[in-house]
């Protein structure tokens, strides 16, 4: 029985299916981080977290509406002084 | 009930009502500024206003009821805003790019040391403040001067 012949001298077949899982895995990252800056107006989504940054970013909320707004003024607004991050919620129960 | 969960059906957010008695209300205006300025800022902040800051931090160890630091409170407050006035006036542009640079990436300051060397040559040459930081070892390069920070 003749041999198979092989097509290249180096296997570089199975690369193919791997190349085709990076592209897809890359894609995937992609499509999410696109996702996240739609979510977050154009920004990475913040991680890591901490009581620290959760604090500040609700005093972010109550300067300018929003976690990922930042503002660089000297003087805080007037509603500045008695507003809140606390939501209202309507008794439903 | 006193579990902490998201709010359903939310209209609105709490507005205080009472207004502000004399005693307690601030004669000066609050600063302006949200976090990423105020990180990039704050070791400039800490040199520019280190006797007001020690007073404040002496004063907190005293006790912890907010009543009792309110005038040191005030004093570093005004000065904080001295200072963003002076950033503005003189390195905003670099400020500016510094900040944002920090928004992109989680407000971590190694991604941006180059802006950040930028706006403290900027600060340094205008203002003449340096950023310190402290504890740092006798003798050992401080981490924002290292030139290639990953290697020992």
């Amino acid at each position: 029985m003749p041999h198979a012949r092989q097509r290249w001298l180096v296997p570089l077949e199975p690369l193919f299916p791997l190349l085709v899982i990076g592209a897809v895995g890359t894609v995937m990252r992609w499509g999410v981080a696109k996702y996240q800056k739609y979510e977050n107006f154009g920004k990475p989504k913040r991680w890591s977290v901490d009581r620290w940054d959760r604090r500040m970013m609700e005093r972010d909320s109550r300067l300018t509406g929003n976690v990922n707004f930042q503002r660089a003024e000297i003087e805080a607004p007037q509603a500045f002084l008695t507003n809140s991050a606390w939501e209202l919620e309507r008794p439903f129960m | 009930m006193t579990t902490h969960r998201e709010g359903t059906f939310v209209e609105g957010l709490w507005v205080e009502p009472a207004q502000l008695s004399s005693e307690t209300a601030p004669s000066v205006a609050e600063v302006g500024c949200t976090s990423a300025p105020l990180e990039s800022m704050a070791f400039h902040f800490a040199s520019f206003c280190k006797k007001y800051n020690d007073d404040f931090v002496k004063c907190k160890n005293e006790s912890q009821d907010p009543k009792h630091c309110l005038k040191e409170g005030r004093k570093v407050t005004r000065c904080a805003l001295d200072l963003i006035g002076k950033l503005k006036e003189n390195c905003d542009a670099q400020w500016t790019k510094h900040w944002e640079c920090l928004d992109m990436n989680n407000h971590t300051l190694f991604k941006c040391r180059k802006e950040e060397k930028e706006f403290n040559d900027c600060v340094f040459k205008r203002l003449g403040l340096t950023k310190v930081i402290p504890e740092t070892a006798e003798g050992a390069t401080p981490i924002h001067l290292k030139e290639q920070p990953l290697y020992k």
